[in-house]
């Protein structure tokens, strides 16, 4: 987000672009999930219209994934359906996209995995053990073992604007414009496969809008077919997915199946918990590594636990590629790990509000070998203060009555509530590159203003505002006098990818601390002074069961959630009747856009829990499906009170990944209520209730 | 063929097949880039435009249709009062939509106004159901179209509702 991204005081969106002389490109996609690919047959191309294969890239036929890198076009296996092996360019876009769609890809099928359940261990994208304590023995002396399976589906990101890319050629250099949350990746991997050198390619970031995380790597894939095709046409040329398109091939939240076993002492106390978590990458796992990292965490919970062993595994499938969706693994984990709380609590006959405030982690508790938390932990406030907002006790006293004393699912109404605490860890862990030095840079210049220089990518104007008043704040300055520079990657330092609320943790942390060296400087050297800050992760994180002393995460959110549900007795449809949130988010530069960042979250994690299923069969997901994928409409909204823990942290926290990790699970309880059958499952639509209660 | 219809309140003419789709004709013809193409099957919103007094997604409309016809796209409603009566409802409110879905919310937001001066809660979230975009919280949109009918109330009748 900068101030200049506006053209002609409209935001620039990549379907908006249409430079002079502009061919289009179309991809030719494999149609079978896995096979050795043997030839690529084109109907005649006419005058202008090329066909652009694997073999034609100058250098490396790969993009960096961070976990598992991808292949740009499939060269000699193909791995799903819908995997681009060639790239058809020239000037009309209907007769590119009628010579793609004509174009057959000759293969030898090869047996093709879907499930994920169950895997061997070749198709491992990643995996990760880790033993703290000794939960052998917690658990040979447990006075109650709790065992249970969280199933989670994928996630549309349903951004604005489907994916896209432009390329083209001004002098001697390559630009880029795409809608990117990170114009630096975008840089390495065009230079990568086009084999140039990474300054001679500008990217120009477009308008990403709400992206949920949508367009970290899949913008970088895209512009590398467009370079190549500029390349080899010396034309600009534009990409630009259909909906229907982007919603079959582009990355979705990877699936999950997470597996708790707990040993719980006399008084109800965790003695000890086993996770096993696994996920769906599909067939290539770009950011693998920090999904599955987040999931093995987030399994933990954020209750004391002396004795823990997590199992974490990333599978690959012949199903197109998954990818980050907001909060990554941490939000599959944490429907998990508190549907397993409420059930711990369930079996020791403890109101669940009381086992999470007696057991939720506090300051000086251990916590996956760290020996203290340092920073204070209000999770006893943060669930008072939601019970108190929701009525909490008693309408859980009410409806337990409601279904204790039901003779069948006919007799409502069928009410229920649920409770969810949960953290959100702010900030990459550390992977390669991703801990690698990104940089702010600020200059006060001689008539008094700001500029700073940063390649983050804001889905809103909330983080450019709250940029603005940090550094109006550190300097003494009004905000109109700071000016937050174009993106461009060739006038702005990489600051990252902007994700995990890593725009509010780390690259509003570094623009103040540019604001304070400046401030140090102002009245000692002539201006224009200008201050560049670096930020590189503590550490790396390990796993192989190493104790670690130190927090993985840079900065920890926490939030409480209840929510409340009628179903429909005769439609079986969960009617949300209110959500009740209450956030520890640090420093709050602006309550108004705070509150409704959460809301939004709150209303796209319900989706999630409730109505939005995608599904592959045999690989693919099925065409036309981007018509019925089920988005809440607003008048399905529901009453979302939420709250904030107020206190005198001076830290901006992230917050808009809270919601995902905190009301799915809060939903599943209170369905569980309401219909008194336990769902351990998202989405929880209407069609599984009606079975859970005609079976029950 | 030959397609006259007024657009944004001047006559104009475009040389078309007759099943070229309208939201085409806007964006490569005019260069009218407020309606996006987004779904292609009007389910979106992206692509509104008024047709004859209607707000329609444009996607769905062939060049047939519009013949003889008027169309008024965003660019054409941003020069009204009925515009600024919605723009300053939406600002009032902190309503911050993302840029692509701004001619589903303010079209949809005047057809509402257009029929009920006074919606209530209920029928202003109603009105965005054909809106599917992830951008703004369904309580911003109340507040700002319920902001938006008192500022046209007091512009019309000097008075709030």
């Amino acid at each position: 987000m900068s101030d200049s991204d506006d053209l002609n005081g409209k935001r620039v969106f990549v379907e908006d672009l249409h430079p002079a002389g502009l061919y289009h490109a179309a991809l030719v996609r494999s149609k079978i999930a896995h096979g050795k690919l043997r030839g690529i047959e084109t109907p005649k191309l006419s005058h202008g219209n090329i066909l652009i294969r694997a073999s034609d890239i100058p250098g490396q036929n790969r993009m960096e994934g961070y976990g598992d890198d991808s292949p740009i076009l499939a060269a000699d296996e193909i791995k799903y359906i819908g995997e681009p092996v060639a790239i058809l360019v020239g000037p009309d876009k209907s007769i590119v996209d009628r010579l793609a769609s004509e174009c057959v890809v000759s293969a030898d099928i090869l047996p093709a995995n879907y499930s994920f359940e169950k895997f061997s261990s070749d198709r491992l994208a990643a995996k990760r053990t880790a033993v703290f304590g000794d939960p052998d023995d917690a658990f040979a002396k447990a006075a109650h073992i709790v065992e249970g399976v969280c199933r989670t589906g994928r996630q549309e990101h349903w951004y604005a604007e489907p994916q896209g890319a432009i390329a083209s050629f001004s002098y001697d250099k390559l630009e880029i414009f795409t809608a990117t949350q990170w114009p630096f990746h975008v840089r390495s991997t065009v230079s990568s496969v086009l084999d140039v050198r990474a300054e001679d390619i500008v990217v120009h970031p477009c308008e990403v809008g709400v992206h949920l995380d949508g367009k970290i790597w899949y913008p970088s894939l895209l512009s590398a077919y467009v370079a190549l095709a500029a390349l080899v046409c010396r034309k600009p040329v534009k990409l630009f997915l259909t909906r229907e398109e982007d919603f079959l091939f582009s990355p979705k939240r990877p699936p999950s199946v997470i597996r708790h076993r707990s040993a719980i002492g006399k008084t109800g106390e965790l003695l000890a918990l086993e996770a096993r978590a696994v996920i769906d990458v599909g067939a290539f796992a770009p950011f693998a590594d920090e999904t599955l990292d987040r999931m093995c965490l987030g399994s933990i919970g954020a209750y004391r636990c002396p004795n823990v062993r997590v199992e974490g595994f990333a599978v690959r499938t012949n199903t197109p590629p998954a990818g980050p969706f907001a909060g990554f693994g941490l939000a599959q984990a944490f429907f998990a790990v508190e549907r397993h709380a409420s059930h711990i609590a369930e079996t020791c006959e403890i109101d669940p509000v009381d086992w999470r405030k007696a057991y939720a982690l506090g300051k000086n508790d251990s916590w996956i070998g760290k020996t203290t938390q340092k920073d204070t932990i209000p999770s006893a406030e943060l669930i008072d203060s939601v019970v108190t907002m929701s009525d909490y006790r008693r309408k859980w006293a009410s409806y337990e009555l409601l279904k204790n004393g039901r003779e069948s699912h006919k007799d409502g109404p069928l009410r229920g509530i649920g409770i969810s605490f949960a953290y959100q860890g702010n900030g990459f862990l550390s992977h390669g590159r991703l801990s690698g030095n990104f940089s702010v840079e600020a200059t006060l210049e001689k008539n008094g203003t700001l500029e700073i220089r940063t390649s983050a990518v804001s889905g809103s104007r909330e983080t450019a505002a709250l940029w603005r008043r940090v550094a109006a704040e550190a300097l003494s300055l009004s905000d109109a006098d700071i000016r937050i520079a174009p993106n461009s990657t060739d006038r702005v330092p990489d600051s990252g990818p902007s994700s995990l609320s890593r725009n509010v943790t780390v690259v509003t942390r570094l623009i103040e601390r540019c604001c304070i060296a400046i401030r140090k400087q102002r009245f000692r050297d002539p201006l224009p002074i200008t201050v560049k800050r670096s930020f590189r992760n503590p550490r790396s994180l390990e796993w192989g069961g190493k104790k670690m002393d130190y927090s993985p995460f840079p900065l920890f959110s926490w939030g409480a959630a209840v929510v409340e549900v009628e179903i429909n007795p005769i439609l079986y449809i969960p009617q949300v009747r209110g959500v009740w949130l209450c956030v520890d988010g640090g420093k709050i530069f602006s309550e108004r856009r705070a509150r409704s960042s959460l809301e939004n979250a709150v209303i796209h994690s319900l989706g999630w829990a409730s109505r939005e299923r995608i599904e592959p069969l045999d690989g693919s997901f099925s065409g036309g499906e981007p018509i019925h994928y089920d988005l809440a409409p607003p008048s399905g909204a529901p009453t979302i009170k939420v709250d904030f823990f107020w206190n005198d942290s001076t830290v901006p926290k992230g917050i808009g990944e809270l919601p995902f990790s905190c009301v799915p699970a809060a939903f599943a309880q209170a369905v569980s209520q309401a219909a008194g059958v336990s769902f351990d499952v998202i989405p929880l639509d209407p069609r599984l209730i009606r079975d859970a209660l005609e079976d029950s | 063929m030959t397609i006259e219809f007024i657009l944004n309140g001047e006559d104009v003419v475009v040389q078309t097949s007759l099943d070229r789709r309208l939201i085409d004709i806007l964006r490569e013809n005019f260069k009218l880039l407020n309606a996006k193409a987004g779904c292609r099957v009007g389910r979106c919103g992206s692509c509104s435009v008024i047709l004859n007094g209607k707000v329609i997604p444009s996607c769905l409309v062939s060049a047939f249709r519009i013949r003889g016809g008027e169309v008024i796209t965003l660019e054409g409603f941003s020069l009204t009062d009925e515009y600024q009566d919605i723009a300053s409802g939406f600002s009032r409110a902190g309503v911050e939509n993302c840029g692509y879905c701004d001619a589903a919310k303010i079209l949809a937001a005047e057809a509402l106004l257009e029929q009920n001066p006074r919606p209530n809660k209920d029928e202003v979230l109603s009105a965005f159901n054909g809106v599917l975009c992830r951008c703004t919280v369904p309580r911003l949109l109340v507040d700002g179209v319920l902001a938006a009918a008192d500022i046209r109330q007091r512009r019309l009748y000097g008075r709030a509702p």
